[in-house]
This record gives structure tokens, C-alpha cells and sequence, in this order.
């Protein structure tokens, strides 16, 4: 039977977080272009709201497999 | 707290910020014409500012006393809250929930509620968002007048006329009301930036002074390696009674923290004044980078006290960074530190009132007691709310204290009306099907599951959320499935697939507004 109590499932956590955080790079890359640019005054890349959201998402990554 | 005794420069510096506050925030008094200036900032704020303001309405005081004495009590895992208990539901603020309620032109998150679905859920999310927010205005005005006392000495409480007045908490009302009262959200909103920046400041300043007296970082590393290797875990045991992982996944990642970061007014007003959506959504992604730091200011402090000092046991370990104050500072910096707790305590004070306000005046007065009136008339209400608050603070301050279970029952109120919700919200844009008898029924139904599970089960509070989302959820289905579909006309603007352009949109959500929010 399976023991959720041990720290050997702790893995489990880190690599349910970090499928987590992969998912939702994906989800917010995959946004369209025209909804990430809307109302913005221009569209140099630097506004461009999917890469904000996925080196957010990086850096969370990277944060929890170190820890 | 510790006594720590701060002289001198230190007083100075306290002193010069307690009184350039107000008075910055009260030049944006000028500014103020109508309730939109008032409530949302003239819809004009810039994505930077609305996303300090974001971290300075999230952090408060008490937050880095909590955090540091949890991390020095439990350890790194405290961190979760920063990390996946906010990065992801940001993200999705930004891009799932914030475009449909700029779109749909509201002040208010139940305001959106209110027209997706009806007038009930409208009144029931304000008068429970509202009681929280004053359970929290307690708790801050009392935690400001024991921070006054003890770092520099005005004494809690004096008596006049035989009455105990609370000087401290008196003087943070004062402070607060100065430019709350009259320069709204947008006074609020730029005070929160120099806040932020002066909280980031002293607590940097007080990181690092701990990193050097242990031999940088990886003295820290080496010493808790050594005699609390727990505590630079990441995730604990499944059995844990604060922080079990299964917990922290479920119910602080996908429920807690989307219902927080998604529906909670205090933090979406901010995004509502903003000057376009793309500044709206900006601004939430924005506030993700400061919110990542923040540890770094909280919870790394924790963990310098306990690899210096791990003597502090019970109640004391929350006293974790008072002691790391009073041990690493030199006469100078206390000054530092301490304005930037008072920077945090009413960046976050300030958002809450006028939030509060906001709610109250929008959802209940004008929804339901006048319904058609000026603009200038709705800006003079709003102003008495945020007045009345503030002194409703000063008042339930004291009485909280002598009753804490008062407050553990505003959180209680809170982790249980959360998921319930967050389930119903993210329905109501994302599935045209949820109507308002499915909706009425998820959102008693997940609160009456979160009820039963607090007063029959000893289990950690991120269980409430997770199971009460559920529920919500799955009821909200089943019976809007039951029950007849909403118009399409109803539901135009608000609802994903239902979108559309701009002036659109505003003119028939507009018309819709004037009408009560209600078919």
C-alpha cells in the first residue's frame, strides 16, 4: 500500500509543481497574438505578454528544482 | 515584539516618512471629479503602478512578522505561498479572468457576478468580502498601534476623560484617512510604489546583514543543514497538520490562490483602473516578479534567526525577525526598517478601505438603496464609506484582541466562501451553459460543504478550499445543466465565445448597468 506520509513521495510534489508550471507556460504561449497585444500602443516584442509569462514561469521552474 | 529602542537619525527618519505620506497622497485630492476618478483611478494607471500598488495591497506588517516566524518554524515550505500559491493564479488573472472584467467596464468583482448571474450573489459576495475586510482592518490597526509602541515608544493607549483612547491606532487612521478619504484609489495606488520600494529596501538591507554574519549564503545552507535539514525542504509529509503537500497542490495552488489573486476586490481594483487592458493585464503579469523577491524579505529572515538563534521556542518563534532587528542593526538602518514596516502596513491598509468602500457603496448602496443618482453624489457616499470604515476599525480594534476567535473566524469565513466562489466565477466566463439557479445553488452548496468539513474535521484549512471548490463546481454544473439556459443577450460581453468589440460592449453593458444588472 502506498504511504502519501513518507518523504520518498515528496518527489511526487515537486514534480506535480513543476508539471504545473510547465502547463500553464504552455497554455499562456499558446494565447493569441492579437489578445496578448491588445490596447497596446505598439507591438515591440518587450510587450509581448506570452513571454513575460513564460520567463515567470521559468524562473518558478527553476526555483523548485534547485530547492 | 521586543522592545528595540531606536534614537536619533532612526526617529527622524520614522517620523519624516509617517508625515510625506499623507501629504503625497493627498495631492491626487485635485484629480478627483466623479466616482470613476474616485473608485478607479480615472481609469489612467500605468501597468508599473498598478503592479507595485498589487504587492503593497498583498504584503502587510504582519505578513513579515507571520512569515519569518513560520519559516523559522516550519522552514523554506513557507515560501509555497510566494511561489506556486501565487505565480500561476497571477498569470491566469492576467489572461483569463482581468480581460472580461475590463471588458464588461465593472468597478467591482460581485458587480460582475451581479450582472453574469443576479442580484443575490451580488449582495452576499459584498457583505461577505465586506466583513473580511473589516475583520483585516482590525487586525491591521491593532498591529500598528503595538508597532508604534514598541519601536518608538507612543504609548497604546492613554486616558481622557476617564475614556481609553488608543493613541497609535488613532494616529495610523489619521495617517490613512488624510489621503484615502480624499484622493481614492489613486492616491492609494501611488503611495503603494514608493511603499513597496522603501519595504523592499529595509528588508534587503536586513537580509543581507544576516547573510554576512553568517558567512553568506551558504553559512546559512551549511548551518541548517546541520541542525534543521527539514527546513530546506520544499514540500512536507502528507501527515503534516499546516502544511501537507496534497494540501498546499490542491487546495493553496488550484483553489486558495486563484480565488485569491482572481476574485478578491482588494487586488482586481487595481487592474480596473487601468488605463487599457493591456495595462491591466500588464500590470497583474508584473506584479509576479516582486512577489517572487518577496522571500527573500521574509521568509530568508526567518531563516537567518533560526541558523543564528534557534533558542526561540512556542509563541516566540514568531518574535523570529523583531529578534533579528534588535540583534543585526546598527543605529542608522533601525529607522530604514522600521518606515518600511509601516510602508507595509498602510500600503496595505489604505488598499482595503478604499476597496472596501468601493464594494459597499457600488454594491450595496447604489444596487440596492439609490439606484439613480450623480456621479458627484456616488463620489460623496464613497468618501463617507471609506470614513466610516476607517473609524469602524479604530473601534472593532481593541474588542478584537479581547476576542481572537473573532478574527480566526474571518479567515475561516474567508477559506470557506473562497472556492465556492472561484468555482462560480470561472464558470460564469468560461461556460455560457452556467446560469443563475446553478450558480446560487454551487455557491451555497460549496459554502455548506466547507461549513460541514470545519465543524466535523480537524484538518489543514487548505482542505476547505479544495473540497468546496468542488463541490461548488460540480453543483453549479449539474443544476445549470437541470435548468434553463440564460438569453444570449444576457451574456453578451461576459462570456467567453460571447465577446465583443469595445464600444460595443460598453454601450450594451452600460444600458444593462442602468437597468440594475438584472434581465
Amino acid at each position: 500500500m502506498i504511504n502519501w506520509t513518507t518523504w520518498s513521495y515528496l518527489a511526487l510534489a515537486k514534480w506535480i509543481s513543476l508539471l504545473t508550471f510547465t502547463a500553464v507556460a504552455i497554455w499562456a504561449a499558446l494565447r493569441p497574438k492579437s489578445f496578448v497585444y491588445h490596447e497596446s500602443p505598439n507591438q515591440k516584442r518587450w510587450r509581448d505578454l506570452r513571454i513575460w509569462s513564460v520567463l515567470l514561469l521559468a524562473v518558478q521552474i527553476a526555483i523548485y528544482l534547485a530547492l | 515584539m521586543q522592545q528595540i529602542n531606536i534614537h536619533g537619525i532612526d526617529l527622524v527618519i520614522v517620523i519624516a516618512y509617517m508625515a510625506a505620506i499623507p501629504a503625497f497622497g493627498f495631492y491626487f485630492k485635485r484629480f478627483v471629479k466623479d466616482e470613476q476618478d474616485y473608485f478607479l483611478a480615472g481609469r489612467m494607471l500605468p501597468w508599473w503602478i498598478i503592479s507595485l500598488s498589487i504587492i503593497g495591497t498583498n504584503i502587510g506588517a504582519t505578513d513579515y512578522v507571520g512569515a519569518a516566524g513560520g519559516a523559522y518554524r516550519f522552514g523554506i515550505t513557507q515560501a509555497h505561498y510566494e511561489w506556486i500559491g501565487a505565480i500561476p493564479a497571477i498569470i491566469l488573472s492576467a489572461l483569463l479572468f482581468i480581460p472580461y472584467y475590463w471588458k464588461a467596464g465593472i468597478y467591482t468583482v460581485p458587480e460582475f457576478l451581479g450582472r453574469r448571474y443576479n442580484q443575490l450573489i451580488r449582495v452576499v459576495q459584498t457583505i461577505l468580502w465586506g466583513a473580511f475586510m473589516v475583520f483585516l482592518l482590525g487586525q491591521f490597526f491593532w498591529a500598528s498601534g503595538l508597532m508604534l509602541e514598541e519601536y518608538i515608544g507612543i504609548p497604546l493607549t492613554v486616558e481622557i476623560l476617564g475614556l481609553p483612547v488608543y493613541i497609535g491606532i488613532v494616529l495610523t487612521a489619521l495617517i490613512i484617512g488624510l489621503y484615502t478619504i480624499s484622493g481614492g484609489l489613486a492616491a492609494v495606488a501611488m503611495t503603494d510604489v514608493i511603499q513597496v520600494l522603501v519595504m523592499f529596501i529595509g528588508g534587503i538591507m536586513l537580509s543581507v546583514l544576516g547573510l554576512w554574519a553568517l558567512g553568506g549564503w551558504s553559512g546559512l545552507v551549511n548551518t541548517l543543514s546541520a541542525s534543521h535539514p527539514d527546513h530546506l525542504r520544499l514540500f512536507l509529509p502528507a501527515d503534516h497538520p499546516v502544511y501537507p503537500w496534497p494540501g498546499v497542490i490542491f487546495g493553496l495552488a488550484f483553489v486558495a490562490s486563484p480565488a485569491w489573486w482572481c476574485c478578491n476586490q482588494a487586488i482586481i481594483q487595481r487592474t480596473l483602473g487601468a488605463r487599457s487592458e493591456w495595462d491591466a493585464k500588464a500590470g497583474m503579469l508584473f506584479s509576479a516578479i516582486p512577489k517572487t523577491l518577496i522571500p527573500v524579505i521574509t521568509i530568508l529572515p526567518g531563516l537567518i534567526a533560526l541558523a543564528l538563534n534557534p533558542n526561540l521556542v512556542g509563541p516566540e518563534m514568531d518574535k523570529a525577525y523583531p529578534w533579528l532587528i534588535k540583534t543585526l542593526l546598527p543605529t542608522g538602518l533601525a529607522g530604514l526598517v522600521f518606515a518600511s514596516f509601516i510602508a507595509a502596513l498602510i500600503s496595505s491598509v489604505d488598499s482595503v478601505v478604499n476597496s472596501a468602500a468601493t464594494l459597499w457603496t457600488r454594491d450595496l448602496y447604489q444596487a440596492l438603496i439609490v439606484k439613480k443618482a450623480s456621479s458627484r453624489h456616488y463620489l460623496l457616499v464613497g468618501r463617507i464609506m471609506t470614513a466610516s470604515f476607517i473609524v469602524i476599525a479604530i473601534f472593532i480594534a481593541p474588542v478584537m484582541t479581547r476576542f481572537p476567535g473573532l478574527f480566526v473566524a474571518g479567515q475561516a469565513v474567508l477559506s470557506i466562501f473562497q472556492g465556492p466562489t472561484f468555482a462560480i466565477t470561472l464558470l460564469g466566463i468560461y461556460w455560457r451553459r452556467a446560469n443563475r439557479i446553478g450558480a446560487t445553488c454551487g455557491l451555497f452548496g460549496g459554502v455548506a460543504i466547507a461549513v460541514y468539513l470545519f465543524a466535523k474535521m480537524e484538518i489543514s484549512y487548505f482542505y476547505y478550499s479544495w473540497w468546496s471548490f468542488v463541490a461548488g463546481l460540480l453543483i453549479t454544473l449539474v443544476v445549470s445543466a437541470l435548468t434553463r439556459p440564460e438569453s444570449t443577450e444576457k451574456l453578451e460581453g461576459l462570456v467567453y465565445g460571447l465577446v465583443m468589440s469595445d464600444a460595443e460592449i460598453q454601450k450594451r453593458l452600460g444600458d444593462r448597468a442602468e437597468s440594475g444588472g438584472e434581465e
